[in-house]
């Protein structure tokens, strides 16, 4: 099973795919590839966050504490 | 008689001071208090007052007993006195002479934690290479704190509230009182074998005794030795516990160590829709950087491939020239170098010399056939003067003028010696010879 990047590695990723976007050399090749991931992170992550936020909404609304831990 | 009854005043005194010496419990006196009217005195004594709400007592600390002080006596102190009562006869007054000194309670608590905050900064626990670095997107967040009061509560939904994808873990930690610091102790240790991002060790306010165990140097230690990196959240604002030096990073509040732990998704939903519109930007900027680079290259080269070689062509046309140039002047030396040669040598030719010498043998030729002509005119003129002065002295012409010549046997006579009697001689004469015979000789 590959293992899914985390969202701290994808976010990290959107960063430096900028960064390396930013350069002057970037070929237009490799450009559109950078493009096309970026885009593809972004939407993830924001998805992620999402997906985040409805669950916790969800669970706010199934009632109280749910902690761990005693 | 009357007057036996009353005392001086140094006998009363002393009296006094006598009572004083026989009291076990003015001997050794236990008193505390409050410090006030503290006077350092140039001599190293220090002389202050010990007071509670209703009484006071003077004190004095001579210089050999200040040695085993621990801190400066202040204003405003609770202390813990050990002395004996004395009197002070000059001034007719009591007095404690104190040979020990300690804070009282939370003096002597907040002594020590001065004193432990000194070991640990000048041990180097407190310096910023010791700080980790705290994850910025944390998934797994460890919370140390108490599962009972609001500050769990607080912390949870400050959590939810900015960075839903955290998954928080509670680790139930008992953070004051009794058994305190090792609960904080042990499950410091523990939650850092779980591999959380990031650990939050958090308490709600409270009064400065509450918060003293994170102010005890053994939990300051862990908190130090822990590897996963730890935010601090401990009490109010204003307090700053021993812990908060140690740790990571130090949060005012429980809900600030979460603050600080994780982003607000709010930002960072912001962040990625500046990530994208970034990158939709650049992507529009380098197409058209390309697009115009196309154009240019087209419109250059393709569209006039001349372009492609005219540099060259012009390159080639310098060479060429450059070559002839070269060649012309390398000709033009070489042809002045054989000049220069072809100089010398003719100024070296014979045909100069012939032509000269011809001339001259010419010359010499006419000179010599004039002289020849002037010598033979010269010798033809002498021969004629020659001939002319032979022909005046030749015989016939002496015979013509008269003269004659005799010979005998063909020999010309000239003495006369030369004939004798009879002898036969021969007389030449312009016309014949005389024959003759001597008939006689006469000498003169």
């Amino acid at each position: 099973m590959t293992k899914e990047k985390t969202f701290e590695e994808k976010i990290k990723t959107l960063e430096e795919i900028v960064v390396e976007l930013d350069k002057d050399d970037v070929t237009l090749e490799k450009s559109l590839e950078l493009y096309q991931q970026g885009v593809q992170l972004a939407k993830d992550c924001g998805l992620i966050l999402k997906n985040a936020e409805m669950k916790v909404e969800e669970l706010h609304h199934l009632g109280e504490d749910e902690s761990s831990d005693e | 008689m009357q007057n036996d009854k009353f005392l001086s005043v140094s006998v009363m005194t002393q009296y006094i001071s006598r009572k004083f010496e026989q009291d076990p419990y003015m001997q050794t006196a236990y008193v505390k208090g409050e410090v006030s009217n503290v006077n350092h005195h140039r001599s190293g004594h220090v002389y202050f007052r010990l007071k509670d709400a209703d009484a006071v007592i003077n004190c004095a600390l001579f210089s050999r007993n200040k040695r085993g002080l621990s801190f400066d006596l202040e204003e405003g102190q609770s202390v813990l006195v050990t002395g004996k009562i004395g009197v002070y006869k000059q001034q007719g007054s009591y007095q404690l002479i104190v040979t020990h000194v300690e804070l009282d309670g939370l003096g002597q608590l907040f002594a020590k934690l001065e004193k432990d905050r000194k070991e640990l900064e000048s041990n180097g626990y407190f310096d910023l290479q010791h700080k980790k670095p705290i994850p910025e997107y944390p998934e797994k967040i460890g919370i140390l704190t108490s599962i009972s009061g609001a500050v769990r509560g607080d912390m949870l939904t400050t959590l939810e509230r900015r960075y839903p994808l955290a998954q928080a873990t509670i680790i139930d930690t008992r953070v004051q009182g009794v058994g305190s610091i090792d609960s904080v102790i042990k499950n410091l240790k523990y939650a850092d074998s779980l591999g959380f991002d990031v650990l939050i060790l958090a308490r709600g306010g409270g009064s400065i005794e509450d918060l003293w165990t994170f102010n005890e140097k053994e939990v300051a230690l862990q908190v130090f030795h822990t590897s996963t990196p730890i935010i601090t959240g401990v009490g109010h604002e204003p307090d700053t516990t021993l812990v908060d030096y140690v740790s990571d990073l130090r949060a005012a509040t429980p809900t600030a160590a979460i603050e600080r732990a994780v982003k607000n998704v709010v930002d960072i939903f912001e962040r990625i829709e500046t990530f994208k519109l970034h990158m939709n930007k650049r992507m529009r900027t380098i197409l058209d950087r390309k697009h115009q680079l196309l154009k240019q290259t087209t419109s250059h080269k393709i569209e006039h491939p001349s372009n492609l070689y005219q540099f060259q062509k012009i390159h080639l046309d310098h060479l060429v020239e450059k070559l002839m140039r070269s060649i012309d002047s390398n000709l033009h030396d070489k042809k002045k170098a054989l000049s220069y040669v072809e100089q010398g040598l003719l100024s070296l030719s014979p045909k100069r010399d012939i032509r000269h010498y011809s001339e001259r043998l010419a010359n010499l030729n006419v000179s010599l056939n004039r002289q020849t002509e002037k010598n033979i005119d010269s010798k033809k003129k002498q021969h004629e003067h020659l001939l002319r002065l032979l022909n005046s002295l030749s015989p016939t012409e002496v015979l013509l003028r008269g003269y004659s010549y005799t010979e005998k046997q063909g020999e010309i006579i000239k003495r006369i010696d030369q004939v004798e009697v009879d002898d036969e001689i021969s007389t030449t004469v312009t016309d014949g010879i005389i024959r003759s015979t001597v008939i006689g000789v006469n000498k003169k």
